[in-house]
């Protein structure tokens, strides 16, 4: 075998690899509980989710958007002795086999000037981007009220 | 008994009576301890804000009712409809012991949070709970009165609120009861202000 077929066959293989490995870390990202609690009339609203990254390989979780709002953002909260702060996040970091979960009072997806109209029982997509297992969607059911009418 | 050894009893016996004199010495005659409370005379006081009606309203118009007050902005996606909820919650827990008590959410917000956004929020809860709103002045003199802390902070081309989180229990009196913070459960709020209803 010549050089150059030898570096062809070490490239096929490696693409083979690499398509490989791309496509098990985007198996192993599970998106579970999509849920969105919308103050109707309001402008704003957060969707909630748990993340887990089943691969052997860490992950990030870099954007989410919508076509339901202007804008998506990944956010935190901050209890600094009783002062809540909201804060934008850069991305979430997950662990090989970790679970986040993005819950009330913690992360959240915040979402802007969402389009009116939206009823309990509706669904948001939510399109995910993670860094390493590409995009991913789910679909974030709108809570009811705690007061329902 | 061998001599030093008493000798040596009898000096710690001297000792030990001459301690007890100093230390009541001391006990009578320090000073009493200054007693200092931060408690309930600080947090609460007046106001006069604009209820979801547009209805110019003042703290004394909740007299003879217990207050549940919280402190938040239609601009907030997690925090504030999360404490809207568990007051909600708090009321339906309480059952015909809601008569009481008054929910009210104060905005540390006022530019952007018109009677008209008030209105709209406030109407994904509780009906009972009142929504408030004011002048920047009103609303800053709300907030000192209850010792709540807010700050604008530009956040990409918006603005988010940083404030203080707390539900505050006012007595019929309009003075402090006690306080919750943002994670108790509207189950835990709900035994303790039914305790406090008697």
């Amino acid at each position: 075998m010549n050089t150059l077929s030898m570096r062809a066959a070490f490239a096929a293989v490696f693409l083979a690899l690499a398509c490989t490995a791309t496509q098990a870390a985007d198996a192993n990202i599970t998106l579970q509980d999509a849920h969105a609690q919308i103050v109707f009339g309001a402008k704003v609203g957060a969707a909630y989710l748990r993340v887990t990254n089943g691969s052997t390989e860490p992950d990030r979780l870099v954007a989410v958007s919508t076509p339901m709002a202007s804008k998506a953002e990944l956010h935190s909260v901050i209890d600094d002795n009783g002062v809540m702060k909201m804060r934008l996040v850069e991305g979430i970091a997950l662990k090989p086999g970790e679970t986040v979960e993005l819950k009330p009072g913690g992360l959240h997806v915040m979402l802007m000037d969402i389009q009116p109209g939206l009823k309990p029982g509706d669904t948001i997509p939510l399109t995910l981007t993670f860094e390493k297992a590409g995009v991913k969607s789910v679909s974030a059911s709108v809570d009811k009220p705690a007061h329902g009418h | 008994m061998p001599r030093p050894f008493a000798r040596v009893l009898a000096v710690t016996a001297v000792l030990a009576i001459i301690a007890a004199g100093a230390a009541l010495w001391t006990f009578f005659n320090a000073p009493s301890p200054q007693v200092t409370s931060s408690g309930t005379a600080s947090v609460g006081g007046p106001f006069t804000l604009v209820d979801q009606q547009g209805r110019t309203v003042t703290d004394e118009a909740f007299r003879g009712r217990w207050m549940l007050v919280f402190f938040g902005f239609t601009h907030c996606p997690d925090v504030c409809p999360t404490a809207l909820n568990d007051m909600s919650a708090v009321l339906t827990e309480l059952g015909t012991a809601s008569d009481k008590l008054q929910p009210i959410f104060i905005t540390v917000d006022p530019e952007r949070d018109t009677v008209d956004a008030m209105s709209q929020y406030v109407a994904n809860f509780d009906p009972r709970i009142v929504a408030l709103t004011g002048t920047p002045e009103q609303i800053a003199q709300a907030a000192k009165a209850y010792r709540v802390y807010y700050k604008k902070v530009p956040q990409g081309d918006d603005y988010t609120m940083d404030h203080t989180g707390i539900l505050y229990l006012m007595d019929p009196q309009g003075r402090f009861m006690t306080h919750f913070t943002p994670n108790t459960t509207p189950a835990d709020m709900a035994a303790r202000i039914r305790k406090l209803l008697g």
